[in-house]
């Protein structure tokens, strides 16, 4: 090639990596600064006045405020990119939230150092390393079990907390790393709580369960999950079998229709699938092409049939598919999670809709780490001194309990004084699509609404 | 186990995704063939396909196979441009094929950021009656979405087949494609006919797009990779540059992959494909129907 030709080639690629870095929006270390972060508080503060029930608003940030720089670890381009962008909303609305003084415990302003791991492992590490120099106390991450495990193992070696809100495999906290503190449930935990689940809906309904199978995508996410329900299984269904298993790679699927065939074959009563979004719509598209249903489809490990977009993209033929779900509106209309209706209310004022899951779990991971950052500065310890002041963060992060009520949008509590530091109180719930909309069936105590089971098929 | 009878049901639902990979390999195919260039920004374009079909129909509430035909208009626009910008300059340089692979891969990296700061990545999908209504032929059971989708595949190869054999614009397309110097010589404007057909194949991946978007969910900005892959695999397995090929090299791939997953699991679904392609290439480095049918 010629000089000219390398040099066209050369300039394209450099637009094209231009444009993708402003594409990924905060993803290469972008900084939101105190100022910018005030800015937002006075817009939202305002339009909020009146709705948010809480003491203590100020519209602007106090002048005296310790500034406390957290790192932020998620897939904001990449295959996980739209999941990412929804932790993201989360940790940002729990970071404007400590800012604007809304929690009279919390006194330091957060501020949010952002970093995308592309969905990469490798780059998850290389990020995490940059973060570290950045000087942040901590960080919050990293969405994928996958990812998150490497830069975990790294933020470990460095002497780095790493708090996990999200991802669920079991090997993150089963390591005994001194530095890693995850706030929800692990997969094991999921699939306790799902299979407990579902037996008391199917006694409920005098359903008896005989054969069940589990389907579920190939990564650490679906492997984890689905070792968790093989485990507890008989535990809650001590006379169904396991009729069928079998992974699929999620990304590169075109078609589920051989799998639907063998479990059309087989009949199971319930489908445990552990799913992203695409192919958990592919499913369930293909179960209507192949006219079958089973008695109940449950998504598990509440990885696509828990999104949104899964009601959007299925119309009515999303009825009657459970999911495991972390968070729900319908969790506000309880006595108890009433008082946290303002958190939702303000993300709605600015994302034009409800929490979900993820943003809701993300929103408690930052909380948490807030409280034990609160924690460290109240020990004396200084945040200059970085080292020092992030093992003071890691002290108190294993320090952490805060009972049921306390904790914001969240049924449970979280308890870090575990040896693990897997807060054994996070718990998962069951909702069922119901008239295109998630209703929470389960703990069945609190569900607004009784869980259809078995499912009516596609008639 | 399955049953013998759902075989069938199987067999034709993999024939048919067989004929979309055909269709999604087509403008790829065209563009190698005549061009001896790699579009690396091929899954891309069908991405933004999907995109077209998606505004088209949720903002002007038309039919998704109209929205094919706006596609295949737009794209075949953003094709001539992207030639325009990226191709030309580059195609009759020393080593200038193997530059398209590289200037490609740069549009094909603006494309997916482009899309990400314009529709950020939440997925989308669009409703439509045809991938929830069904046809049952003798308990085959299929979405009309997808067999329109392997209808207008098997059309269009025929009609891109058709264009090339009687068209001018297709013959000189065609000469272009078998001799570049001698099409010179007798006076037909080539650097135009590489235009035009770098337009036509990425029209016609756009079009795939609108087609693959009706019954496949996630309209996202990387939503052309899975086809994308799919694609380069059918086109070598073909044969560079046949068209005929491609379709028949999409439904093998496509029942292979569904043997690969029926007979044994999901695990085999690209082994069984990679193990049938390296074998073609090792017994027919000229793909599979490289010389059988013609080249364009």
């Amino acid at each position: 090639m010629d000089t000219k030709t390398w040099i066209l080639a050369i300039v394209l690629l450099i637009v094209g990596l231009l444009v993708g870095y402003f594409a990924a929006g905060p993803s290469q270390v972008k900084t939101i600064t105190t100022t910018k972060m005030v800015e937002k508080t006075v817009t939202v503060t305002k339009t909020v006045a009146g709705t948010t029930p809480q003491p203590t608003q100020t519209t602007t940030a106090p002048a005296k405020k310790v500034e406390v720089k957290v790192g932020i670890l998620l897939p904001l381009s990449g295959g996980s990119a739209f999941s990412g962008q929804e932790d993201l909303r989360g940790i940002q609305l729990a970071a404007l939230h400590i800012n604007q003084s809304k929690y009279p415990n919390i006194k330091f302003t957060m501020k949010l150092v952002i970093a995308d791991t592309q969905t990469k492992q490798d780059v998850a590490v290389t990020e995490l390393r940059r973060l570290a120099q950045e000087s942040v106390v901590a960080i919050i991450g990293a969405y994928n079990s996958a990812v998150t495990y490497p830069s975990a193992a790294e933020a470990e070696r460095i002497g780095l907390p790493y708090v996990v809100p999200e991802s669920v495999s079991d090997k993150i906290t089963a390591q005994g790393w001194k530095y890693v503190f995850r706030t929800c449930a692990n997969a094991s935990k999921y699939a306790y709580d799902t299979l407990w689940a579902m037996a008391d809906i199917a006694k409920a309904n005098g359903v008896e369960v005989k054969s069940v199978a589990l389907i579920y995508e190939n990564s650490d996410f679906g492997v984890t999950t689905t070792e968790g329900l093989k485990k507890f299984l008989n535990k809650f269904f001590p006379n169904a079998k396991i009729v069928h298993e079998e992974s699929y790679p999620a990304e590169e699927i075109t078609s589920m229709d051989d799998m639907v065939a063998k479990l059309k074959a087989e009949n199971p009563d319930i489908v445990f699938h552990v799913a992203y979004l695409k192919d958990a719509v592919l499913f369930v598209q293909t179960m209507k092409k192949l006219n079958w249903y089973p008695k109940a489809y449950v998504g598990a490990g509440a990885g696509g049939q828990t999104r949104v977009e899964f009601i959007e993209q299925l119309g009515a033929d999303a009825n009657y598919a459970y999911t495991q779900t972390e968070w729900q509106p319908d969790f506000l209309n309880s006595k108890a999670l009433a008082k946290w209706a303002w958190i939702n209310d303000d993300f709605k004022k600015i994302y034009g809709r409800d929490m979900v899951g993820s943003s809701a779990l993300n929103y408690v991971g930052t909380y948490v780490l807030a409280v034990a950052i609160q924690k460290a500065l109240d020990s004396g310890a200084n945040p200059s001194d970085i080292k020092a002041f992030r093992k003071a963060v890691r002290d108190a992060l294993e320090t952490i309990k805060i009972p049921a009520g306390e904790l914001p949008l969240m049924p449970w509590g979280v308890d870090l004084t575990v040896p693990n530091h897997q807060n054994p109180e996070a718990a998962v719930a069951m909702a069922q699509i119901l008239e295109g909309r998630f209703r929470v069936v389960w703990p069945i105590e609190f569900a607004p609404v009784k869980a259809v089971f078995p499912a009516p098929g596609w008639g | 186990m399955v049953e013998f009878s759902a075989y069938t049901q199987l067999l034709v639902s993999y024939a048919i995704l067989g004929g979309v990979y055909g269709l999604t390999a087509l403008g790829l195919s065209l563009i190698w063939g005549v061009m001896k260039a790699v579009n690396w920004a091929h899954g891309d374009f069908l991405m933004v396909g999907m995109y077209t079909a998606f505004w088209t129909v949720t903002l002007f509430g038309i039919d998704p196979y109209i929205a094919a035909i706006v596609a295949f208009i737009l794209l075949g626009l953003l094709g001539m441009v992207t030639h325009v910008i990226a191709i030309e300059p580059v195609v009759e340089k020393p080593g200038g094929h193997e530059a398209t692979l590289l200037t490609t891969l740069g549009i094909s990296v603006i494309l997916e950021s482009l899309a990400l700061i314009l529709w950020s990545p939440s997925p989308r999908s669009f409703q439509n009656v045809y991938k929830s209504t069904y046809i049952e032929v003798f308990g085959i059971r299929t979405s009309v979405a997808e067999a329109i989708a392997f209808t207008v595949s098997i059309v269009a190869i025929v009609a891109v087949d058709q264009f090339l054999k009687r068209v001018r614009l297709g013959k000189a397309i065609r000469a272009v494609s078998q001799n570049p110097v001698g099409a010179r010589v007798v006076g037909i404007d080539v650097p135009r006919i590489r235009l035009m057909t770098f337009g036509l194949g990425v029209a016609l991946a756009g079009m795939a797009g609108v087609l693959v978007a009706t019954f496949y969910p996630n309209i996202r900005p990387l939503a052309g990779y899975v086809w994308d892959i799919a694609s380069y695999v059918v086109v070598i397995f073909a044969g560079l540059g046949t068209i005929y090929g491609v379709i028949f090299a999409g439904i093998i791939i496509g029942v292979t992959e569904g043997l690969g997953t029926i007979v044994f699991s999901n695990a085999f679904r690209q082994i069984l494909v990679y193990v049938v392609f390296l074998t073609v290439l090792l017994l027919r480095p000229q793909g599979l129907f490289g010389k059988a049918l013609r080249r364009v």
